[in-house]
């Protein structure tokens, strides 16, 4: 409660209300772009955030994450292509009741639907962020190395299916963390005496460079014409009373489905939006409706994904785990700042958290009152002609790129990192391993090499100590269970083929 | 050659290459018992021996004809239907940013802008008109208005520094 209290006093100080506003806007229309995920939309923000106070900053990342999960509905919903994938689900029923001359209305329920899930989260990010950070007080070394391996983990359920790229791709991050001043001995290593190595390769800009770069090369080479979204005139339509009463209980489903998976880390808000929707339509008075225009059909998979979303915050903020693509986004607009999320920032500079607490709060709040400003400008911009869209973000990545250091270089490197992303979209690797890898690279030799010190080089200190011992548990059941999973899935799938031929 | 096999035979040159450069790292007197060049070899290794296994797993799928194909994986490729022309399309822009990049400090930070936008636009099959240069000129105003007027950055001025 005093989270929440302390979060709204700082309402009216450092930018916090037109930050939020402003980077809700934006999330809309990065959402509403289809090619354009929710981290990309980050990722173009972060080389601005670079000159702002950290809470501002953190602020407008944050409101864009929450943005974007929204924005990505309309044109699920108006033209049957998801502006995010966590929005696959809405576009079922969505695009249904579009055929059926509903647009306004799905794009009403779908607005009121994340509003609900959105604040479910961002409540449950308040309440508990603070106790769990509490608990890593207690983190040695070797607890912060085993938590790194934890992290580490998540790989491979963001990996179902292509185990073997994710664990190459979380290597290949491991190895550009390498890169720059050893973290014990102070040895340079893979730098070739280029000084702009020495720190080593800065996150943000292989972010930058992976998601936005890879992005832009990927569209760029898709010689294919897009589709258009007809209806500009589409007025977005509150539901009625006899439509919310209908809704209460997908949006319900939607929340505990999102909660539950925005902790499992991994799972992310495409899971537990057709879990929603499945789960929804299980509990539905009128289950033959989905897939023909349900208004329910829509409600439990968009609150579901803006639920999810919020939660996924709480690995981040309470470990400095990221669990996503756009978790891992936001934890560079931290680094960018000096900051690293987790128990010592939360003990040593709580006002940025309550700040950026109350910014959440905000942008969940304005959410409904800026969707129904922007729904033209969303209907407008996702019709520009895509080259001049991905022109302007080649324009605006390398000058935010350039503005962090004034050094050309940072542009080869942002140049290169996204020659890396297209290469992993090509060969089909998942992009969070690699982001994982980057992140907690440094993390996990530096104190997985500080307890050897400590122990003089004695193993054991990582089973003396109960947090490692635990983290590493879990990792080890984390990484059998999805393995046997993954085992049991390739073994079913030639018998059900059979089946299905 | 299979898209999977191809990605676990870079994977491994990528390992190898890296295990090269890992051999160059000093190791100091005040060293650890690990050692600056101990991960760097830990990680080396690791991605040799996990690319050569997905590279054996591969060839064995492919041979018994058994399991999930690259395509049936769930990679939405659609984009790389035909890859060597995607490649071609994707290299013409990389030689575009790479220039942009190269000239960067010469031609100045406006300028470059907009020859980026006006090029990238044309690459991508917009008529090089005067509403295109409009476009351009305007977007490169937008980009200057922000990071030189309200973000104060200090963008290179080029050839046109001794002009203003």
């Amino acid at each position: 409660m005093d989270a929440i209290i302390t979060s709204f006093e700082l309402l009216g100080t450092t930018l916090i209300i037109p930050m939020a506003v402003i980077g809700m806007t934006w999330g809309i229309f990065g959402g509403a772009t289809p090619g354009l995920s929710p981290s990309i939309t980050m990722a173009l923000l972060l080389p601005f955030t670079y000159t702002m106070d950290p809470i501002p900053a953190l602020v407008l990342l944050t409101s864009t994450y929450v943005g974007a999960e929204y924005g990505g509905s309309i044109p699920a919903i108006l033209i049957r292509t998801p502006g995010t994938s966590a929005s696959a689900a809405t576009m079922i029923d969505g695009y249904e009741m579009r055929k059926q001359g509903r647009a306004g209305e799905a794009l009403g329920i779908s607005l009121q639907a994340s509003s609900i899930g959105n604040f479910v989260g961002i409540l449950c990010v308040i309440l508990l962020t603070a106790p769990l950070s509490q608990l890593a007080l207690a983190f040695k070394p070797s607890s912060y190395f085993a938590l790194g391996i934890l992290g580490l983990s998540v790989i491979v359920s963001v990996s179902e299916g292509m185990l073997f790229k994710g664990i190459i791709g979380a290597l290949i991050g491991l190895m550009i963390a390498t890169i720059g001043t050893d973290p014990v001995t102070g040895v340079g290593r893979f730098t070739y005496g280029n000084a702009d190595l020495l720190t080593g390769v800065p996150i943000i800009l292989v972010m930058v460079g992976l998601f936005a770069v890879g992005e832009v090369l990927e569209q760029v080479a898709n010689r294919q014409p897009t589709a258009h979204i007809s209806g500009g005139a589409t007025k977005l339509k509150w539901p009625s009373w006899a439509v919310q009463l209908k809704t209460a209980k997908a949006n319900l489903i939607g929340s505990v489905i999102g909660i539950f998976s925005g902790i499992m880390p991994g799972a992310g808000g495409t899971v537990a939006s057709f879990m929603a929707y499945t789960e929804a339509r299980r509990f539905s008075k009128t289950p033959e409706e989905f897939g023909k225009g349900s208004e329910e059909g829509v409600a439990a998979p968009e609150c579901a994904n803006n639920a999810d979303a919020g939660v996924g915050l709480i690995p981040l903020l309470s470990f400095g785990i990221p669990a996503s693509n756009s978790t891992a986004v936001l934890l560079g607009g931290f680094l960018i700042h000096g900051l690293i999320p987790g128990p010592v920032l939360f003990n040593r500079d709580p006002t940025i958290l309550y700040g950026m607490f109350s910014g959440l709060l905000v942008a969940s709040l304005a959410l409904i009152p800026i969707a129904y400003m922007t729904l033209s400008a969303s209907i407008w911009l996702v019709n520009r002609p895509k080259p001049y869209l991905f022109a302007f973000i080649a324009a605006l990545v390398f000058s935010g790129a350039y503005s962090i250091n004034n050094s050309p270089f940072d542009l080869g490197l942002v140049l290169a990192s996204g020659i890396l992303g297209y290469g992993m979209r090509y060969f089909g690797m998942p992009m969070l391993p690699t982001i994982l890898g980057l992140v907690l690279g440094y993390m996990i030799e530096s104190n997985y090499r500080r307890s050897l010190v400590i122990s003089g080089g004695d193993y054991h200190i990582f089973i003396e100590d109960p947090v490692s011992v635990i983290f590493l548990s879990l990792a080890v059941l984390f990484l059998a269970g999805s393995l046997i999973r993954e085992f049991r899935n390739r073994r079913l799938r030639p018998q059900d083929k059979e089946v299905s031929a | 050659m299979d898209r999977d096999i191809l990605c676990g035979v870079i994977a491994f040159a990528i390992a190898l290459a890296y295990l090269t450069a890992a051999a160059t790292i000093p190791e100091t007197a005040i060293g650890d018992t690990v050692g600056a060049a101990g991960v760097p070899h830990l990680l080396g290794y690791g991605l040799a021996i996990m690319s050569a296994l997905y590279v054996g797993q591969r060839l064995l799928v492919l041979r018994a004809g058994i399991g999930p194909t690259a395509d049936e994986e769930g990679d939405s490729r659609g984009v790389f239907d035909h890859p060597l022309a995607a490649f071609a399309w994707a290299a013409g822009a990389v030689a575009i940013c790479a220039v942009f990049i190269f000239f960067f400090e010469t031609t100045g930070y406006f300028l470059s802008v907009a020859l980026l936008i006006f090029a990238m636009c044309v690459y991508q099959g917009v008529k090089p008109d005067i509403r295109l240069a409009a476009i351009s000129i305007g977007g490169a105003v937008v980009f200057w208005l922000i990071f030189v007027m309200l973000l104060d950055v200090h963008m290179p001025l080029g050839i046109w520094a001794d002009l203003i």
